[in-house]
């Protein structure tokens, strides 16, 4: 392990040794290492790389990776739509997790399913999957790809908010909208170069009101089996006229559920309206067996949580 | 792969440094459990899913066993031994205000998560003295008690809120 003093520095060492991998709160990547996913020539901590900082800047909020989702949640800075982002913070694992966890962590975490993310011994009992280097889904026997579900949390949040990345490389620094980070593909979820970080989120500030709901099993433990997040502007009559929506936890990333949006702008966030846009999104959803519930519960719920969402966006808007 | 080469640290733990030299993989729990001795904290899934092995760091609750111990080493580290230390009204041997409730309420039973419910409900006293139910419950939501005796290790923190506010018993 090292721990390169300064951002540059811990860019330049990623960049070198091929086999690296950046450490930050280490909640995902040491259960990754106890379960024999991932065995890294150096890890690479970036813990004193400065990147914790949240501050206002350019009409809104700049947010270091390195900051914790206890902290996050806590932010006073996070006001108005974005208050989505403390909540979703709070709603990630539970307060011993969220002390450690990064926000970085969170947006780069690697797709999971019920088939991989166990021990060495548990997977050794069938030949090893996609993800884990092998030529089958366990998950879609005879299928071509791995479907690994991305289940993070701050992504669709952070998407309905319109908010920005800065990914940098020890050459280069690029600013894309958080959408463009995933792939959608189980496999390969992220977006980003292998000397790639994630360094920073931008969050505009906002005029109109935003909504985020999350489900899983049991609170305080699980992952996430469907999220929607929805932000929405209204006119002085009520009537919506700018509105974005995301999904995820159900699929192999985050996605911007464009028929959602266009069902909301235009309505008054009547129950028709809200119902067209639950419709847009469960069918947007494509939820495999790979965790707990089926695969049609989690795709209707998808719905029911951009339902929710949207309504408690117009609330506040 | 080879053993990396050992690398030495000073962690603080319960108000005390200590030297240790240890493998840069080897987790908070390893070090504190098998070369420090202090065995309070307990591995349980040992991938931060159950709680037991929580203990604090600056103050807040973290999973000892999915934290490297290279990445503590600046900051304060209190394990369930040091916790009756902070009780400024302390007598020998007897216990902080939070564990006596936990005993008198009946909040352990096999005792194996009660280390780390314990130090959770510290962080979330320290930050809110005077939590609802649901405040409790939502602090405690990570932490697993497979004896499921939930109600009363409830019971017993709000019993601790209660103590140690101002003109409580314990004051």
């Amino acid at each position: 392990m090292i721990k390169p003093k300064g951002l540059f520095a811990a860019l330049v060492a990623l960049d070198a040794e091929p086999e690296s991998r950046a450490l930050a709160g280490g909640t995902d990547l040491v259960v990754q290492l106890k379960h024999r996913l991932t065995a890294p020539s150096t890890l690479i901590s970036l813990l004193a790389c400065g990147l914790s900082s949240i501050r206002r800047e350019g009409g809104g909020v700049t947010i270091g990776v390195g900051v914790t989702l206890w902290d996050l949640a806590r932010s006073p800075e996070l006001t108005g739509a974005n208050d989505i982002i403390r909540k979703a913070a709070s709603l990630v694992a539970s307060g011993p997790i969220q002390s450690r966890a990064t926000l970085g962590g969170n947006l780069g975490l690697d797709a999971r399913c019920n088939l991989y993310n166990q021990s060495e011994f548990w997977r050794s009992g069938r030949p090893a999957c996609f993800k884990a280097g092998g030529a089958v889904c366990h998950v879609a026997p005879g299928g071509v790809k791995c479907h690994a579900c991305h289940m993070s949390d701050l992504p669709a949040a952070l998407i309905a908010l319109g908010a920005t990345v800065k990914v940098a490389s020890a050459l280069s620094e690029r600013v894309v909208p958080v959408e463009n980070l995933y792939t959608g593909e189980g496999l390969k979820p992220l977006a980003l170069e292998r000397n790639e970080l994630i360094v920073s989120v931008h969050l505009p500030d906002q005029q109109g009101g935003a909504g985020f709901e999350k489900f899983r099993v049991r609170k305080g433990l699980d992952f996430a089996l469907a999220i929607g997040a929805a932000y929405v502007e209204k006119d002085s009559s009520g009537v919506v006229t700018k509105a974005k929506v995301a999904i995820s936890a159900v699929g192999g990333g985050p996605v911007v559920v464009e028929d959602a949006a266009k069902a909301l702008i235009g309505s008054k966030l009547e129950p028709e309206a809200l119902e067209k846009a639950a419709q847009a999104a469960s069918a947007t959803a494509k939820p495999m067996k790979n965790s707990d519930l089926t695969p049609a519960y989690r795709k209707k719920m998808a719905g029911v949580a951009v339902k929710r969402a949207a309504s408690v966006a117009g609330g506040e808007a | 792969m080879e053993n990396p080469a050992k690398i030495q640290l000073t962690l603080n733990v319960n108000s005390r440094p200590w030297d240790v030299l240890i493998e840069p993989r080897a987790t908070l729990l390893e070090v504190l459990r098998e070369v420090l001795g202090f065995t309070g904290a307990k591995e349980g899934c040992g991938v931060g899913g159950c709680g037991t092995c929580t203990v604090l760091f600056n103050g807040r609750p973290i999973r000892s066993c999915i934290t490297l111990a290279a990445e503590v080493d600046k900051g304060e580290i209190l394990t369930i031994e040091g916790l009756a230390d902070l009780w400024p009204n302390r007598k020998e041997g007897e216990l902080h205000p939070l564990q006596e409730a936990f005993v008198e309420n009946h909040g352990i039973q096999c005792g194996f998560c009660s280390p780390g419910m314990i130090l959770t409900a510290k962080a979330l006293l320290d930050e809110n003295s005077a939590p609802s139910e649901g405040e409790i419950r939502d602090a405690l939501s990570g932490q697993v008690c497979r004896c499921t005796g939930y109600a009363k290790i409830i019971d017993a923190v709000a019993d601790a809120a209660n103590r140690l506010a101002p003109g409580g018993e314990s004051k």
